[in-house]
């Protein structure tokens, strides 16, 4: 009985090239997988909320409060949420990490450009809080549809227990009056 | 006469296209267009390939010039209508605007993902996709749809792996716990709302909530038979479909982009080598 050949063997024998390509892409990806550090798109490990979560884990949270009233965070869509919440949390943390990955793959890039402040500034560019403050409460004012004279941000940490958030820890982060 | 492939080619291109428009018409609804978000701040990720984007100061100049941003949002929606056009129209110039439409699709939302709350995994289907044009001879075309249909199927299976792995699906308490963190915000903040509602019930409900991640695992796992055979593609794109809306609705995540990924899986039969059949 005859039989078909393997699409791998076709691969090779029609385009060694995009075979080459084509192995060296699926090695590379099964290796980002099993290294699971850096990753090098468009190979990425797609392990998100894989790990065990519990429902007595801790719970953090963001709160927005504008010119004093808190805001309804179930009248936005989705992507209206992930815009409030997303420029927070990058701007706690941004400095920080661009800096940790900076010192982390700087040996690699000094192989290309050995000049550490001008790669700096290309991986950390300068962000005054004024700046930030003025962009996001723009975007904020866009979002809920009015104008915003005081944001508060706070973040908090709540324990859950048979469908009852409990708060935790409550900390200001952040406070914009124009 | 056109080959059979040949005639697959351009409603694949199409699909690719159609997907392309309505994933940059929502972002254009949400104002997330560079030109529309001008983001201030660069957030990065530990992405060896985001390196070198930065290392060119496309961020820096992302985050200081509109027209820097305007010239980038502009490239990125042409490039697809120009490469479809050159599919369609069988131009020479095709091979080339092919790989740089992956190219500049993986720098320009390298990018916007540096920037906002999108995540990188979910616009890899621009910057893979283009590549089916890569080639203009048919029986090219034929194996780069199924290296691009087998990539697909290790990213989307190695999601379900990770989580029979580390042992998240065992766990009956894994999606509403998931559902909290993902929602924490909303769930803990003031106010209602049906779709609040909606969530507070799967929350409440964990073996109810467990069955959907079950059921989400299932599918991620059960791509793994189109590496054996294609005979069941066209459920392996509905049950793409399907993943892809419930992500949304339960997740809040838009996984536009990745509805062009269907077209590896509808079109899986009628693309082939001359009749001649193959073993994957």
């Amino acid at each position: 009985m005859k039989r078909n050949p393997i699409f791998l063997i076709v691969l090779f024998r029609n385009n060694k090239i995009l075979f080459f390509a084509f192995v060296l892409f699926v090695l590379a990806f099964i290796v980002v997988n099993i290294k699971r550090g850096m990753t090098v798109s468009p190979l990425f490990q797609y392990g998100m909320y894989s790990g065990p979560l519990y429902l007595n884990d801790s719970v953090f949270a963001y709160k927005f409060v504008a010119n004093g009233k808190p805001i309804d965070l179930s009248k936005l869509s989705c992507v209206e949420r992930d815009k409030l919440i997303t420029p927070i949390d990058y701007y706690q943390n941004s400095a920080v990490r661009n800096q940790n990955i900076f010192e982390t793959v700087f040996p690699i890039l000094k192989n290309i450009s050995s000049n550490k402040d001008l790669i700096l500034k290309k991986f950390v560019p300068p962000l005054s809080e004024n700046s930030f403050a003025e962009w996001y409460l723009e975007n904020t004012e866009k979002i809920v549809g009015h104008k915003i004279n005081s944001l508060l941000i706070y973040s908090q940490f709540y324990g859950y227990h048979k469908g009852v958030y409990t708060i935790g820890s409550e900390k200001k982060l952040l406070h914009y009056a124009q | 006469m056109l080959s059979k492939n040949d005639k697959q080619i351009r409603p694949i291109a199409f699909i690719y296209l159609i997907v392309f428009v309505v994933s940059t018409v929502w972002d254009l609804g949400h104002g997330m267009l560079l030109s529309q978000w001008q983001p201030v701040l660069l957030h990065n990720r530990l992405d060896f390939t985001l390196q070198f984007i930065l290392l060119t100061g496309a961020g820096k100049e992302v985050i200081q010039s509109q027209s820097f941003r305007i010239i980038l949002d502009v490239i990125n929606i042409l490039l697809p209508f120009a490469l479809t056009f050159s599919v369609i129209r069988r131009r020479r110039i095709q091979p080339a605007l092919a790989m740089l439409t992956s190219f500049f699709a993986l720098f320009y939302f390298m990018l916007i993902c540096a920037t906002a709350h999108y995540s990188m995994e979910t616009y890899i289907a621009f910057v893979l996709l283009p590549l089916l044009f890569l080639y203009r001879k048919t029986v090219h075309f034929f194996l780069v749809f199924n290296c691009l249909r087998i990539i697909f199927i290790l990213f989307f299976f190695s999601s379900g792996l990770y989580k029979v792995l580390f042992g998240a699906l065992f766990n009956t308490e894994q999606f509403s716990a998931i559902l909290i963190q993902q929602h924490s915000s909303m769930l803990t903040g003031i106010g209602t709302s049906a779709y609040k509602s909606f969530i507070e019930f799967w929350v409440h409900n964990p073996m109810a909530s467990w069955f959907i991640y079950v059921g989400a695992t299932f599918i991620e796992l059960s791509f793994l038979v189109g590496l054996i055979t294609k005979k069941f593609d066209r459920f392996l794109g509905i049950f793409l479909c399907c993943f892809l809306l419930f992500d949304y609705v339960f997740m809040g995540i838009t996984y536009i982009p990745w509805f062009a990924f269907t077209a590896l899986f509808f079109y899986s039969k009628s693309v082939n080598l001359s009749g001649q059949k193959i073993c994957y």
